[in-house]
């Protein structure tokens, strides 16, 4: 991609492509495809032409094959009982509470390795499981020890907060070619954070991506939404991919 | 005569002055008071009439404005809980105020307290209007701007407890605001003004800062802040502004002006997600006259500084890391081969530049080094950090060359790099980077070759095996109920203190929590 952009020497700043706000951030960029799959993709972005809003249409056996893993989810679940956080801190050997600080107890355990915050009334946070079912494992694990130390403690309205997946391309990335012509969707400050923040539209996930190939997503409701958001943007990736 | 008692039907009403010397006819026998009717009226009627104004054919029932407490009169069904006043203040239409006045003029005649004065006294304009400001209502003639008399006291005759004023219900305006919060705009201004009179701004750059500022003061995410938060947020939005200008200003020249960096990312943070509004990001190349905006360095330098900018770029030494560091490397180097030689420490004290990471300064003077040996006419043993600059004008004008030269193998490494499986032993052990790169280059390892990937890619990190969990059969994950039988007891009992262990840290950890 090095020919997309002057030289630094003429003191010219590299362009950026033109790109429509609502249009997927692949239709902004055509990557260098095969020609085998030529037929398979859109052609070049036609102005005039329909557009899909908000994703590529990316044909699953173009896939990137790479299969992003999960990292860590947050979910919560309502005990449905009222509980005396200082009787909970005083008797359980993980627990944590600093009430001047937060008003949650802080427990943890072992397997699966997670943190669950616990309030008053009831409701609970865990964080730290690797998929939905270890998530889950692990917040029956807490309401069971919440019941251990003498409280009614129930399982309901059980929800996956949030979901983070990471996975690796495999080749280093030129973040400052994606920031300029995926500006709309990009912040790349890095005198903030070394990471470039994507902001995909269609899912509704962040996407940080590094420029060792790294990227994290997050964001997600469901596991399909950050395989969707990686599957989305891994051809604007290889487009920027040091040649 | 006595007069009949509508109540009881006895002719044993009477007039009688009551406290205040006003004059009331009781019934003596039930002690009912009669009404205002005239009995005459009222004996040819069975019922007693209401007076209704004529312009008005609804019931209507009397209630206080929930902003300024005066009476209203309301038709039955509506659901508007302020006066007139108070609703063209919430609305701001300015061009119904004479709408309003007439119809007020009418509706004041019959419920709320008759003002004394009603016309102005300079001009004669009957076109009066409450003018709020702070907790302070006051009487304003909208022709002239004549500040009326306090109109506040209506009904002196009393006692002190039964002093009635214009508000009856005695509350404060709805629009009456703390000063505090005024102040707060007042500190967002002053701060955009200075930071504009600083940096010498162009005026529309002040003036979409303050409406930018002025649009998100409103919003409860700001409203509420603190006044230094404020005065952030206020700094934030003039740097936004700059950057949908496209001017290369970076977050490290606001630092100077703001007294808590922190508090001013957060601000910055806080506009764009109340606006839902994103600033482009800038390239490196459009900051280099910025940063180096006070070396006076001639035109020559700054196209130097940019060209080993490129070249670092080529390199993979600016992806991700401090844009002002690398610039002030390549203006280092871009001296130093057009001046002379001095230290890095010293050409930071002679131009007044921050401080700069150290492992970006060695990157950056490896790569150099790496370079300079592969200069065919070049004997490599004499190259010395000390001496390198005198061949940088060469690596510039060679660069693809002496790339290619230096990093012969890197093509073939970089698109094959595995990074869970490290290749040699050399890349998991933890000696300083420099003894490393010493001991890699007597042997000639993959690793001293790979210098043209990002340094995130050179070490290979080890992933942490964890044992898989495995879920039992009898857990149902879906019930609302959890059972005992789901997990081991042996297990949950581990999460809790034995009554010995309890009795021992009771008093620790009550301590903490106090």
């Amino acid at each position: 991609m090095d020919n997309q952009f002057s030289s630094f020497g003429s003191a010219l700043t590299p362009q950026p492509q033109l790109q429509t706000p609502l249009l997927s951030p692949a239709m902004a960029f055509n990557p260098v495809l095969p020609p085998s799959a030529a037929s398979l993709y859109p052609a070049t972005p036609n102005p005039g032409g329909p557009m899909t809003p908000y994703s590529p249409a990316t044909p699953a056996s173009e896939g990137s094959g790479i299969r992003p893993q999960l990292q860590n989810i947050v979910c919560t679940v309502n005990l449905s009982c009222k509980l005396d956080l200082k009787t909970i801190a005083l008797r359980a050997r993980n627990a944590e509470y600093n009430p001047k600080r937060f008003a949650a107890v802080i427990m943890r355990i072992r397997d699966p390795r997670t943190t669950a915050l616990i309030f008053s009334s009831g409701k609970m946070v865990c964080t730290g499981a690797k998929s939905e079912d270890l998530a889950k494992l692990a917040a029956r694990k807490y309401a069971r020890i919440v019941q251990k130390l003498g409280f009614p403690a129930k399982f309901l309205d059980f929800k996956i907060q949030n979901m983070v997946g990471s996975c690796d391309v495999k080749f280093p990335i030129r973040l400052e070619g994606l920031v300029l012509t995926h500006g709309q969707f990009s912040s790349y400050e890095p005198e903030l954070f070394p990471g470039l923040i994507y902001r995909m539209v269609k899912p509704r996930i962040v996407l940080l991506i590094f420029v060792s190939g790294k990227v994290v997503l997050t964001g997600a409701k469901v596991r399909a939404e950050i395989y969707e958001a990686f599957e989305n943007i891994y051809p604007i990736l290889k487009g920027f991919r040091k040649q | 005569m006595p007069e009949k008692c509508l109540s009881c039907g006895e002719c044993a009403v009477i007039e009688e002055e009551v406290d205040g010397g006003r004059v009331q006819r009781i019934c003596v026998e039930c002690g009912t008071v009669a009404s205002g009717v005239r009995p005459e009226i009222a004996l040819h009627s069975n019922t007693v009439k209401i007076e209704c104004v004529p312009f008005l054919n609804v019931k209507k029932e009397e209630q206080a404005c929930e902003s300024c407490g005066d009476f209203l009169q309301l038709s039955f069904h509506s659901g508007v809980n302020l006066c007139a006043e108070c609703q063209e203040l919430e609305s701001g239409v300015a061009d119904d105020v004479e709408r309003l006045a007439s119809t007020q003029s009418d509706k004041q005649q019959v419920s709320q307290p008759s003002s004394s004065l009603k016309t102005c006294n300079s001009c004669h304009s009957s076109n009066l209007g409450m003018d709020v400001c702070g907790a302070d209502e006051r009487l304003v003639c909208r022709d002239c701007g004549t500040v009326a008399e306090n109109e506040a006291l209506t009904n002196d005759d009393f006692e002190v407890t039964s002093r009635t004023y214009r508000n009856s219900f005695m509350t404060l305006p709805k629009h009456s605001r703390p000063t505090t919060i005024l102040k707060g705009r007042a500190a967002g201004h002053d701060k955009i003004t200075f930071i504009y009179n600083k940096l010498c701004f162009p005026e529309i750059i002040r003036d979409e800062a303050l409406e930018m500022f002025n649009t998100v003061f409103e919003k409860p995410g700001v409203y509420f802040t603190h006044i230094t938060t404020k005065e952030h947020i206020a700094a934030a939005c003039v740097f936004i502004v700059c950057r949908q200008h496209d001017m290369p200003v970076s977050l490290q020249h606001f630092r100077k002006y703001v007294e808590k960096y922190k508090i001013f990312l957060k601000g910055r943070k806080i506009v764009m997600k109340t606006l839902n509004i994103n600033h482009p990001s800038i390239t490196m190349c459009s900051q280099v006259e910025l940063v180096l905006a006070n070396c006076a360095f001639n035109r020559a330098i700054i196209s130097k500084v940019k060209d080993i900018l490129f070249l670092c770029r080529k390199a993979w030494l600016t992806q991700g890391r401090s844009r002002q560091g690398l610039i002030i490397i390549a203006a280092y180097y871009a001296f130093i081969s057009s001046m002379s030689f001095v230290s890095m420490t010293k050409f930071r004290q002679m131009f007044k530049f921050p401080n700069i990471s150290m492992l970006l300064q060695s990157e950056c003077s490896s790569l150099f080094l790496k370079l300079a040996r592969s200069i065919p006419w070049v004997v490599a043993k004499h190259i010395k950090p000390t001496t390198v600059y005198k061949y940088v004008d060469d690596i510039l004008q060679y660069q693809n060359s002496l790339l290619q030269l230096a990093f012969r193998s890197d093509g073939e490494v970089s698109s094959n790099v595995d990074l869970t499986i490290p290749e040699t032993e050399n890349e998991l052990d933890t000696t300083p980077k420099r003894k490393k790169r010493c001991k890699n280059a007597r042997h000639g390892t993959a690793v001293n070759k790979d210098v043209l990937l990002p340094s995130a890619l050179k070490k290979p990190r080890q992933e942490v095996f964890r044992p898989e969990t495995k879920i039992s059969p009898m857990v149902n994950l879906d019930s609302p109920v959890v059972l005992a039988s789901e997990f081991d007891e042996a297990e949950m009992a581990s999460y809790l203190l034995s009554p010995e262990e309890e009795a021992l840290l009771r008093t620790p950890k009550l301590t903490f929590m106090q």
